[in-house]
């Protein structure tokens, strides 16, 4: 039994090692990227493109949309404003049976329009498709189709639709920055091997002011969740997907936002309605899909933010959030079984995966069973309480100090907040994570593993609404709850 | 000294004594110490920095923007010493960090909607002496300052100098490389093509052809062109020899078509540069192509038929017609019935023999193509 217990504190300290070394890394290999797109990704690069719309690749915008009545038009017009000259957006009302679609007819004038609708992937029905008869609104393209369960469907049935050979995977309750599509394709057009995705990075609009759609001021967070939910997601996409990037080992473009290659998609079968995580399955399968056509591609990460999004306002919202994620981690490994270890998927398949498995998948468990050791060796009086202390410290600095790292590089990539004080916000959250945040993160993910494994009847859960809030000239606060399936 | 060397001393002692494992944390507790102090110190530096910046910008702003509104929207031609009086220059000389600012504000001011005195603009720049700092820079060894400075030179767009520019046009960061390349092509005026011969670049890719096309723009507002033709036949890197056929439809050089249908006619010509001088006949509306583009058009593959479809919607005429309505009927692929139905909408002037299509047409998928296309919601 020591030497059980012995061993096990040996592969510990090995794990959290390989984890500290592995940080560090990405965090060198993340900044050298930020700095390097800093260069080689300017205004003037974006100002050319823009001047030369008959050479700009053409996007679509893809959004699906639930019962999201309370934010739907604010959306639609934030992303019809997209400084671009060459786009259109395709919004997918999956069923809602609230006013999404009246609403949406009524703000944007739009008539039902006979479509040739081909269906590429494979989706729910269509039931007709809309388009404006004012000239402004003319990028416009609404898709009312029969509910599906999941955004996967929905997304799927927008991909048939969209018309461009790139394009924006969002959601309708992000907001997208107005220089997003440039900033997404530039990368694209500037590599020799096909760009196949490119993720940006997202944070909470929560506490942002907005006015027509548009983020005037953005400010971290005031709610608990959604401000340590910030710093994890600066800590995700600058430092670790900045970091993987550098060798094209990104695990995942976010299904939040990012920009997809249509062929590819479609050639990979779309967007996979049974997932958890449709995101990183999506992804995958489109690298799959390249490695066994033996096609050179790339998956690249840009460290600007490009989109904002509403984050979990509440504990149960957020258990909600990430039981799901827990969920979809555990398919993806059970889905994408055969990529493991498997060198045909070259980086993606030796390397990316089974770091996914041990670092991510495995993390919350080892944690768990960390504790319960822990406690195990307090009852029998095997505690050296210095080296106790010295393994919690070593373990909260990690934390600590790649969080600090991810805030430097968000402000090394813009000064997003208008103050330096409300920075040291996030960096003061960030010093209280390891004992608020990241257990509950840890709860709700081993919550999700037993859902998986258990096989319960799943939903997404409710979403509750706040609506943006207004600029300080519109006081007005809109609040919904509502029940996405 | 000697106590600090005591307590090293002490220290190194202690470190020694204790477990391997409790040494590796103790090393990487130091090491994550020194990068939180280090993100510290830089989030620090790069507040001073962004607060320098904004407070230099301010300053510089504040003293120039309404002399050189008036300097620049002048109706009057002034000369450069009334320039320098009116811009208080002698008696106040600008830094050398101020130029970077000067350079940058002039930029924006230009933009404004408003007609801008060329001759008064050129003059402040010579008044300044923005080329010079700028070509200056670009001697700087560091990638930022040289890319900074490229880009300033571009768009001040007035009288650099492609010797300076040119030296850049070896450098071995690839994105410095190839910029500086476009921007020579923009400015030199002895042989500002020399680098469409070997594929403008080993690292050519989609951006260049951005600022490749700009350049190309841009030179072709003082003279015609070159024909392209002549790198077309000389370029092994097919993406870039598609992208000057692009070119060529760009531009309408249309003494380039025959050469362009004879390579369309080569059996081993690249499927991507077959497809692009379909689309580029086209855009020429060179009909004389029509008979070529129909001979080889059941061979070749789905990529170069759609292009070759595409043309004949710009082509038009009765045998671009004809052959729109014989493939309809050949045609399994949807997305390409759609191409062509749009094509034919286009061709078919009269609309006879759309209808005829339309109203012969049997399942829901060929008449909403027909809908869709006749009540003006197509766009090809």
């Amino acid at each position: 039994m020591e030497g059980v217990a012995l061993v096990y504190q040996y592969l510990i300290f090995f794990y959290s090692f390989l984890m500290t070394v592995i940080y560090i890394s990405l965090a060198i290999l993340g900044y050298i990227n930020i700095v390097r797109n800093k260069r080689k990704y300017t205004e003037k690069e974006e100002e050319d493109l823009k001047m030369l719309p008959e050479i700009a690749p053409g996007i679509s915008v893809v959004a699906p949309a639930f019962n999201e009545e309370v934010i739907i038009i604010e959306n639609v017009r934030s992303l019809l404003n997209l400084d671009y000259p060459n786009f259109e957006v395709v919004i997918v009302n999956d069923g809602s049976k609230d006013k999404t679609l009246e609403l949406l007819i009524e703000e944007f004038e739009l008539i039902e329009i006979p479509f040739p609708y081909i269906q590429k992937v494979i989706c729910q029905p269509v039931k007709k498709i809309f388009r404006s008869t004012n000239e402004k609104f003319k990028r416009l393209t609404i898709v009312d189709k029969e509910n599906g369960g999941t955004k996967a469907d929905a997304m799927n049935a927008g991909i048939n639709v969209a018309k461009y050979d790139y394009f924006i995977n969002t959601d309708v309750d992000c907001l997208l920055a107005r220089d997003t599509l440039t900033k997404c394709i530039l990368p694209v057009l500037d590599s020799k091997r096909r760009v196949i995705a490119v993720g940006a990075t997202m944070r909470m609009v929560n506490n942002c002011e907005v006015k027509d759609g548009v983020i005037t001021r953005v400010r971290p967070p005031k709610a608990f969740i959604p401000t340590f939910q910030e710093t994890e997601y600066l800590r995700s996409y600058l430092l670790a997907k900045m970091g993987w990037s550098m060798f094209n080992l990104i695990p995942n473009v976010s299904g939040g936002f990012g920009l997809f290659y249509k062929p590819v998609t479609i050639d990979a079968g779309g967007y996979d309605p049974l997932s958890h995580a449709e995101d990183m399955d999506m992804t995958l399968r489109m690298v799959a899909n390249m490695r066994d056509n033996k096609q050179k591609y790339r998956i690249v990460q840009i460290p600007d933010t490009c989109c904002w999004t509403e984050g979990p306002p509440n504990i149960k919202v957020l258990q909600r959030q990430r039981s799901r994620w827990g969920r979809g981690l555990l398919q993806i490994f059970v889905v994408h079984r055969k990529l493991l270890f498997n060198r045909k998927y070259g980086r993606m398949g030796f390397w990316v995966m089974p770091y996914a498995l041990v670092f991510e998948f495995m993390a919350p468990i080892i944690e768990f069973f960390g504790l319960l050791f822990m406690i195990f060796l307090l009852f029998t009086n095997q505690v050296n309480f210095n080296t106790f202390w010295l393994m919690l410290f070593f373990v909260y600095l990690l934390g600590v100090t790649i969080s600090l790292v991810a805030i430097s590089f968000d402000i090394l990539t813009k000064k997003h907040y208008n103050s330096y004080r409300e920075y040291i916000r996030l960096v003061i959250f960030s010093s209280l994570e390891a004992v608020i945040y990241h257990p509950l993160i840890v709860i709700f993910s081993l919550n999700g593993y037993i859902q998986f494994l258990t096989r319960k009847d799943f939903s997404w859960g409710a979403m509750t609404r706040q609506g943006f809030k207004q600029s300080e000239s519109e006081t007005e606060i809109l609040t919904a709850t509502v029940n996405k399936k | 000294m000697n106590s600090i060397k005591y307590y090293l001393y002490y220290f190194e002692s202690k470190f020694i004594g204790y477990p391997f494992v409790i040494r590796v944390t103790l090393f990487l507790i130091v090491i994550l110490v020194l990068i939180y102090l280090g993100s510290m110190v830089r989030i620090l530096f790069i507040a001073k920095k962004r607060n320098q910046f904004e407070n230099r910008k301010k300053q510089i702003k504040e003293e120039y923007e309404t002399k050189l509104n008036q300097v620049l929207f002048s109706e009057k031609n002034l000369s450069s010493q009334e320039i320098e009086k009116q811009l208080n220059i002698n008696s106040d000389p600008i830094k050398e960090w101020g130029k970077s600012y000067i350079s940058k504000l002039i930029l924006s001011l230009i933009n404004q909607d408003m007609k801008l005195n060329v001759r008064n603009y050129k003059q402040t720049l010579k008044v300044f002496e923005l080329h010079a700092y700028w070509e200056d820079q670009l001697r700087n060894k560091n990638v930022k300052d040289e890319g900074t400075a490229l880009r300033i030179l571009d768009d001040m767009s007035e009288d650099a100098s492609s010797n300076a520019i040119s030296n850049k046009t070896g450098s071995q960061n690839d994105n410095l490389r190839k910029h500086a390349k476009s921007i020579f092509m923009k400015f030199d005026s002895n042989d500002a093509f020399k680098f469409l011969e070997d594929d403008f670049d080993k690292d050519f890719n989609s951006l260049d052809e951005v600022r490749i096309h700009d350049a190309l723009k841009d030179k072709s507002k003082s003279r015609t062109l070159p024909p392209l033709i002549r790198w077309v036949n000389t370029a092994k890197n097919e993406f870039f020899k598609s992208f000057l056929i692009q070119e060529i439809g760009y531009f309408k050089q249309i003494d380039c078509a025959e050469k362009l249908i004879e390579i369309f006619k080569e059996p081993l010509s690249n499927n991507l540069v077959k497809s692009q001088i379909a689309k580029t006949l086209g855009v020429m509306d060179y009909k004389a192509a029509i008979p070529h583009l129909i001979e080889g058009y059941e061979s070749n593959t789905q990529e170069v038929q759609e292009s070759v479809i595409h043309a004949m919607g710009s082509l038009r005429g009765q045998d671009a017609l004809a052959f729109l309505e014989k493939i309809y009927h050949e045609t399994h692929n949807k997305e390409t019935l759609i191409k062509v139905l749009q094509n034919i909408y286009l061709v078919d002037e009269s609309k006879i023999v759309f209808n005829k299509l339309k109203s012969t047409s049997t399942t829901d998928f060929e008449k909403s193509i027909f809908d869709y296309i006749d009540q003006g919601f197509s766009v090809r």
